[in-house]
């Protein structure tokens, strides 16, 4: 388990994360949302004692990485794939991060075959692709079998194999009662991977709740219809409480609050010609990008949100 | 809030300085660079006298040479020796910061200072381990040389043994100030110019200044407190410079208080 408690840091002037508070749970996939910048990987730094919290504080398994006894049994971290020496074999920078836990040489073995480096353990890590560097890194945060995982974009640079087999790692991982902290802008990779999401942006906590209902609150199902006779349509859903989006074109409409059945009996009742009638489930990425373009006017709208400890701008039914 | 169930099955035992050690050695070993800087640091304390060759003798002050000159003849490479052992001792710090795998070694060992002490102990060990080789290995090459001439090294006379103890010292001295200079600077040219310019480019250019101040800062440098550390006697009076007792502790002092800057940074930075 993860807790950051008021996590503040800032570089000058700069606040990269700004009082956030969140607890990764075990046992799940957690995925940490935000676009480039938003304060993602000085999070997990910060997780791993490499940056120093400006304020507030961080706890591993209930405490702070400096205290561990031997930390990567407690977390295992993937923070940046190009961390290693390039003329160093990956075999000997993982025997070299093995010997600082007095890891057997047999199971730094062990963990070049789980993540299939086999047959270039031998080689300089410096002609690795960026995907054999992710391995690399995947397998020096599995050495110790930590009871916590955290990988800052894992899927960057694997091949469609590479990212099916991520998706497996963490699930399994998760599954057996680990803690499973993902970061990633990638957001249909992290809606078939995560059961419960953080989304930070310009340093603060967005969201923080399980996979579905994030999506559902932010991005309910719509109804896609195309109709000749759309305008009507339209007045007579929004008249029963339904929210309307008129398309680009004069005939499509994307309706939420009213399902696709009774969509098409209003049709039938007023004899008006549907020519498309579909339930739309919505993804992630769209609950995303509706929650982030609120919170830009949010914040361009308000600038005084300053007050309080940790505002949360879109707090979402749990 | 389920408690965490999963009990993970590679045994581990607690991190800290010596297995950081461990590490380190199989960092430093592992990298062909290492090697050729080793060899060329020992094949220079080697190769150098034998450069001199059959002329030792007269330098030494021919066959009347005591054992002490016939010694510090011994260590003519040690400059280019030290210059090498700086390097390879700076590159230890430095590609920790250029290559990123910093952000590996903090996280396996987060305790700044055994990353610290663990990266001095294998630093001040190849120096170590440079100069002990280096030195015998010139000692085995010069004994025909010296036996023709009727010089034998005796290494129970005390200002030979001074004069050895003290090149050692200052081998692994160098290493511990270029360590402490590349975890500060975090550049491998900036920790590297900065060492060779004490070494080599200091004294000179302090010499040609005619104040007291410059004769001062310039008897401190490493290298002057080398060679006053190394005597048995202090410098004249009127001379400016550094007895022999005092030239050891401005030496310890350049390990000592740089090092120190180092931790206090490594501390206080993000890495």
């Amino acid at each position: 388990m993860i807790e950051a408690r008021d996590l503040t840091k800032r570089f000058g002037s700069k606040t990269a994360v700004d009082h956030v508070t969140f607890t990764v749970q075990p046992g799940k996939v957690t995925g940490f949302l935000g676009p480039n910048g938003a304060g993602k990987s000085t999070t997990m730094r910060m997780i791993l004692g490499l940056d120093r919290p400006t304020s507030g504080a961080v706890t591993v398994n209930g405490r702070r990485y400096a205290d561990l006894d031997s930390p990567l049994q407690e977390i295992g971290a993937l923070i940046d794939a190009k961390g290693v020496h390039p003329r160093r074999s990956a075999r000997t920078h993982l025997r070299a991060i093995a010997a600082t836990h007095g890891i057997s040489d047999a199971r730094v073995d062990e963990v070049i075959e789980l993540t299939g480096l086999t047959e270039v353990a031998r080689k300089k890590a410096g002609g690795f692709s960026l995907g054999m560097g992710q391995r690399l890194g995947i397998a020096g945060a599995l050495l110790a079998d930590p009871r916590i995982v955290m990988f800052d974009e894992p899927v960057n640079g694997l091949d469609p194999d590479g990212v099916m087999w991520v998706r497996r790692l963490s699930r399994r991982l998760a599954d057996e009662g680990r803690t499973v902290f993902l970061s990633s802008h990638l957001m249909s990779e992290v809606q078939q991977t995560a059961d419960h999401v953080i989304v930070i942006g310009r340093g603060r906590i967005l969201a923080d709740a399980p996979l579905a209902d994030f999506v559902n609150a932010n991005a309910p199902d719509s109804v896609l219809v195309t109709s000749p006779d759309a305008q009507r349509l339209a007045e007579l859903v929004a008249a029963r409480g339904a929210t309307v989006t008129a398309g680009e074109d004069r005939e499509s409409l994307a309706i939420t609050g009213i399902d696709a059945r009774e969509i098409g009996r209003l049709a039938r009742d007023h004899q008006l010609w549907l020519a498309e009638l579909r339930s739309a489930g919505s993804t992630l990425e769209e609950a995303y990008m509706r929650l982030t373009a609120q919170e830009t006017e949010y914040r361009a709208g308000e600038p005084a949100v300053v007050q309080g400890p940790a505002p949360q701008v879109a707090a979402v039914a749990r | 809030m389920s408690a965490a169930v999963v009990t993970p099955s590679v045994p581990v035992k607690r991190s800290g300085y010596a297995r950081a050690v461990r590490a380190e050695w199989i960092k430093t070993s592992s990298l062909r660079s290492t090697w050729i800087l080793v060899i060329l640091a020992v094949g220079s304390l080697v190769g150098f006298p034998m450069l001199v060759g059959p002329d030792w003798i007269d330098f030494a002050g021919g066959t009347s040479a005591e054992s002490v000159d016939a010694v510090s003849l011994l260590w003519i490479g040690v400059d280019f020796a030290l210059t090498l052992v700086a390097v390879l001792a700076a590159l230890l710090a430095t590609v920790e910061f250029t290559t990123g795998m910093a952000r590996n070694t903090f996280t396996a060992t987060p305790t700044r200072g055994a990353v610290l002490g663990a990266k001095a102990t294998v630093g001040g060990l190849f120096a170590l381990g440079v100069g002990l080789v280096g030195f015998v290995g010139a000692w085995v090459a010069s004994l025909g040389t010296f036996g023709d001439a009727g010089v034998s090294i005796d290494l129970t006379d005390g200002a030979t043994l001074r004069l050895v103890a003290v090149q050692l010292l200052a081998l692994v001295v160098t290493a511990e100030l270029a360590i402490a200079l590349g975890v500060l600077l975090r550049s491998s040219v900036g920790a590297i110019f900065t060492i060779v310019a004490m070494q080599l480019i200091l004294p000179g250019v302090l010499s040609l200044v005619n104040s007291d101040i410059a004769r001062w800062v310039s008897a401190v440098l490493p290298v002057r407190a080398t060679s006053a550390a190394a005597l048995t006697e202090g410098p004249a009076d009127g001379v400016i410079g550094l007895g022999p007792n005092a030239g050891v502790a401005v030496l310890v002092a350049w390990a000592v208080v740089p090092m120190l800057g180092a931790l206090v940074s490594l501390r206080k930075r993000d890495v």
